[in-house]
């Protein structure tokens, strides 16, 4: 590893953006039709709308498939089981993307989730023991975590601040498809086919997303990012701690996941137990969660190029607050679905918001 | 735009914060259930959630007026 290599300052403009990128438009048009003129973007955006499909597809179905075998408990030790090792790997993904490059660390990922999920599948299709169910449904949740950080950092260096809150709006907006999505792809998979249709389903899909992302910039190639491959672990942790903000942005990324967290289980809560209703129930005002991401993620865009982000974060934050408060108090659908829609819709602003600043 | 090994490592910290989170969500609904009665739990972690945005807010304000990068620099 070299950490001599040369860098850029964040306040920094990146060289050559008009001439790479075209000349400036106004606001949010403006920025998404330069960032869709770098290269590589499309393709990262089909990579990353591929993977959160699979991604919150798998957690449903694997959860679903957890609570048929053995109620809540089994399906909450299972969640636990695959969370666990995800926060260690997570932990590790900068170090092995700093040793073997971003790109490796993205397509090994993305192969072990391919494998993984089409492990599960021909488990589940051939009713194999717990272990062997749950052991790939554990791998897949930790290859996941190498994800999302490699893609981020294989946006085109040539992307100028405005480009960068716009490409991020747009993964927003394809954060809440994939809350729509992934959920209703294993929903009509478990309706048309047995058990196992979703995760094959899950399986060919992120085998096809594996796929596209090898044809993202290698590094070094024209559009690829820079100093990927010279940047020691520890001098990447000095210099993000050097780097103002950094720390409450992940402090603001980490409340919001906590809410998230909290609201995968009190979904069936509050359908259930709180407003007498089905498990169906549980599924529309998850439903709702994810419209509100979607118009969390379309509203970003109104956003793009604003001189600072931290208003908005201040004003997603309390639309969080508010809406939480409500899904906790509310005794009645018509203002607890609401409610779900205002958190979803804040969570993408604080998500969108606090990855830009990242 | 910083370095690609810089925003991998801090994604891949927030990575590792969202998923240590979103554990500590799922943990925490059975221990609020039983001071908070059907979906309460919500309140609690939203007041949490108040909390760490208080804290955060000021900090990311006074980074942005450092870093005047983030602003509309393309922008006509």
């Amino acid at each position: 590893m070299d950490d001599r290599a040369p860098t850029r300052s964040l306040a920094e403009p990146p060289p050559d953006v008009t001439d790479a990128l075209g000349p400036p438009g106004p606001g949010a048009a403006g920025a998404l039709g330069r960032a869709r003129r770098a290269p590589a973007v499309l393709r990262l955006c089909l990579v990353y709308v591929g993977f959160r499909l699979v991604e919150l597809g798998t957690w449903v179905a694997v959860t679903i498939h957890a609570h048929r075998q053995g109620g809540v408990d089994e399906a909450g030790a299972v969640m636990v089981a695959e969370l666990v090792p995800a926060v260690v790997v997570a932990a590790l993904v900068g170090r092995a993307a700093a040793r073997c490059g971003t790109r490796t660390v993205l397509v090994a990922g993305l192969a072990t989730q391919a494998a993984a999920v089409t492990a599960l599948a021909v488990a589940v299709t051939a009713s194999g023991p717990w272990w062997a169910v749950y052991g790939p449904a554990v791998v897949a949740s930790a290859a996941m975590v190498t994800t999302r950080p490699t893609l981020m950092a294989s946006f085109p260096p040539t992307l100028g601040a405005a480009e960068i809150t716009a490409v991020h709006s747009v993964l927003g907006w394809l954060d809440g498809l994939a809350l729509l999505g992934g959920p209703a792809l294993v929903a009509v998979a478990l309706a048309a086919g047995g058990a196992a249709s979703p995760f094959t389903a899950l399986a060919l899909l992120i085998g096809a997303t594996a796929l596209a992302s090898r044809g993202l910039p290698a590094p070094g190639s024209a559009g690829a990012p820079v100093a990927t491959e010279h940047l020691g672990f520890a001098s990447a942790t000095r210099a993000l701690a050097g780097l103002g903000g950094a720390g409450a942005a992940l402090a603001v990324l980490a409340g919001q996941a906590l809410l998230v967290g909290t609201l995968d289980l009190l979904v069936v809560v509050a359908a259930v137990d709180v407003l007498g209703g089905s498990p169906a129930l549980a599924g529309w005002l998850s439903a709702a969660f994810g419209l509100g991401a979607l118009l969390g993620g379309v509203g970003g865009l109104l956003f793009v190029g604003r001189e600072q982000l931290w208003p908005v974060v201040a004003g997603a934050g309390a639309t969080a607050v508010a809406s939480s408060a409500l899904v906790g108090t509310s005794e009645a659908l018509w203002l607890t679905a609401p409610a779900f829609m205002g958190c979803g819709l804040a969570v993408t602003l604080l998500v969108v918001t606090s990855r830009s600043i990242l | 735009m910083a370095p690609a090994g810089q925003v991998c490592h801090a994604f891949a910290l927030a990575e590792a914060a969202e998923m240590s989170m979103l554990l500590a969500g799922v943990a925490v609904v059975p221990l609020l259930a039983r001071v908070l009665s059907g979906a309460g739990s919500a309140v609690g972690v939203g007041a949490a959630l108040a909390v760490v945005l208080a804290l955060a807010t000021p900090r990311l304000a006074a980074a942005e007026r450092l870093r005047p990068g983030l602003g509309p620099r393309a922008g006509p």
